[in-house]
This record gives structure tokens, sequence and C-alpha cells, in this order.
């Protein structure tokens, strides 16, 4: 596990501290994510039909905030980005697997993330939403089986 | 020892994509070719402590005296870019599939969900849905969209969060490509939908 890259790059963590963090990280995520309203598919329908924009307010905000910390931190010497991971490009992937994804969210009204916290208070519709995402992620792989 | 790096890297680089094929006039030195793209991004991944993985290795040799005749060739042992994340990629199939940093980060999700639902009471069991429709086509429109999702973010490598909120900040290409598309996708189809919720 190496996912830990800019804040140690000199030794390898122990598996049990990078859990740790792993665990603390998500904690956070999902602490603030729930705090925002994303635990509620009313909230994230909001955006879609122009009743809510928390959605599209707190993402960009996110966005901005990660990037000014990460590209600040990297100026100020703290941040080595060449360590700093990037999702790798693959356009066409990437720009249909959005276009189906997006289709996804509107007819299940969470995204993956969202519905997790919506799970853990409580909401059906997310345990069903999940229910299917495990399924099709099941079945994209038996439909297209990669080695690794 | 070289021997066994050379039958382990031979025997093992198949499995990986990286197939070297002994040279007709010296069976010290193999000729490789393109790097497997599975390889490559294994390498990349680890670039802070094996340093810059090639693209292409035209020949290589496992025994350091064949450089001797062949100053050209690129000499692979233990702790070269290429040998670590060939053999850090072929055994990652054999870690077990569920100690993984996404999984711990998963239930950190989880936990940190319900414990901002908990101080502000809104844990409770119910379903979330428009004024003007069935819980039943709630829940059957919940498991579609999931099912949806789950192909869109496997066919892209990445959701939301992964894709479309971390390498957003990165300014990735792909993640901003990825954003565009979902919101496209979303807006398209909201209108047909539109019953759901309002």
């Amino acid at each position: 596990m190496d996912a830990l890259a800019p804040v140690s790059k000199v030794q390898e963590w122990a598996p049990s501290t990078v859990a740790l963090v792993a665990l603390l990280l998500g904690g956070g995520f999902g602490f603030f994510l729930e705090k925002a309203g994303f635990g509620n598919a009313r909230t994230l329908a909001g955006q879609w039909y122009g009743y809510n924009f928390a959605v599209l307010r707190v993402m960009f905000t996110a966005i901005v905030v990660a990037m000014l910390g990460l590209f600040g931190l990297t100026a100020a010497g703290v941040v080595d980005f060449s360590q700093v991971y990037v999702n790798e490009t693959y356009l066409w992937p990437q720009l249909v697997g959005g276009l189906i994804f997006g289709f996804g969210f509107v007819i299940g009204q969470y995204c993956p993330g969202t519905a997790v916290v919506a799970c853990a208070t409580g909401k059906l519709d997310a345990m069903a939403f999940l229910g299917g995402f495990f399924a099709g992620i099941v079945g994209f792989t038996l439909a297209f089986p990669m080695p690794f | 020892m070289p021997e066994v790096v050379r039958d382990f890297f031979v025997q093992a680089g198949p499995l990986v994509g990286v197939r070297p094929v002994v040279d007709a006039h010296d069976a010290d030195v193999f000729s490789l070719g393109r790097v497997s793209r599975e390889v490559e991004v294994a390498g990349n991944s680890q670039e802070s402590r094996f340093g810059r993985i090639g693209r292409e290795y035209k020949r290589i040799t496992f025994q350091k005296g064949a450089l001797k005749d062949h100053p050209d060739v690129e000499w692979v042992t233990p702790g070269h870019a290429l040998f670590e994340a060939g053999q850090g990629h072929a055994r990652k199939p054999f870690a077990h599939p569920l100690d993984d940093f996404l999984v711990y980060m998963f239930v950190g999700v989880i936990i940190g969900g319900f414990v901002s639902g908990a101080m502000d009471r809104r844990v409770a069991l119910g379903t979330i849905k428009g004024p003007h429709t069935s819980n039943a086509k709630r829940i059957l429109l919940a498991i579609g969209g999931g099912v949806v999702s789950a192909f869109g973010a496997r066919l892209a490598r990445g959701c939301t969060s992964g894709l479309a909120l971390t390498g957003g900040a990165t300014l990735a290409v792909g993640s901003w490509v990825f954003m565009l598309a979902v919101f496209a996708g979303g807006y398209g189809l909201a209108y047909f939908l539109r019953k759901e919720w309002l």
C-alpha cells in the first residue's frame, strides 16, 4: 500500500498505520458529507431539479479548497507533487462512463459516497442503491474480466 | 541468484503482460519491447522508491557480466524499477482482496456519516422519496440506479469521490471530463424522471 507517498516518502508505513489513516480520512469525509446534507436523496435531487444547489456549491468549494491547499503546500515546499496520485486519463471510458454514471445518479439519486452515509443513517433507499451498486460491480467484472 | 531472478521474471512476467524473448545469439540477453500498461502504472506508483520505469526496454539481461559484451542492454535485478513493478503487480492477486486502503476508508465513511447523523438526530429508518411516488417505485429505481452507476464507475475507473472530486483538485484531465459527462448525463435524463421528485 503506497497511497500515502506524499506524507511518507522515505519509508513504508506499517499496514496497521495505513489502515488507521484510511479510517480517519474516511471518517472525516463521511462526517462532513452527512453534515452537508448529502445523506438524503431529496437534497441530491435538488441539484437536478433546481430547488437546492447545495451539492454543486459544496462540491466545487471542496474541489477549490483541496486544489488551493494542494498547490499552495506544493509551492511552499511541504508537499512533493510528483508523489501525489493524479488520476490517469482514459478519455473515452471516462466520457462514456461519466454519462452512464450521470444516468445512474439521476435514476437512483445517490452516488456511491453519499449512498454510504445515507445507509449509515438508516435510509432504506440508499441501502437499495448500494445493493444495486455492488451487484453492478459484480456484473461488470463478470462481463469484462480484467486480470487485475 | 541471477538465474533465480531470470526464471522468476520469465515465468511470472506473462502474468502481467511482460514477455521477455531470449536472444538467438546470447542466452543471457532477452528482448522485451513495450512494457504493459498495468506494469507501467504499477511502476509509476512506486517511482519514489525505485525510480522511473521506462515505457520500453528493447533488450534486458539478468547477468551483470553480460553488460561487458552488450553495453546497450539494461541490467534488470531486484531494486530495478521494472523488476519491482512487475513483481509487485504479479503478487497482488495473492494478497487478501479486503486488505486494502479503500476498504478501511469505506468503514471510516460509514462511521463518520453515522456520527454526524447521530449528533443532529438524523438517524432513522425510512425511505427518502418525492411527494408523488410510492416507496416500492423509489426502491426499484434506487436499485436500478445503483446498477447503472456501477457500470459507469467501473468503466471510468472512479466515481464522484475518487475521480471527480479528488482528481478534479489535482486538475486531472480525465476527472474533469468525467465530471462534465456526469452532469451532462444527469441533466439529460432528469427531465424524464421529474415526476419522481417534483
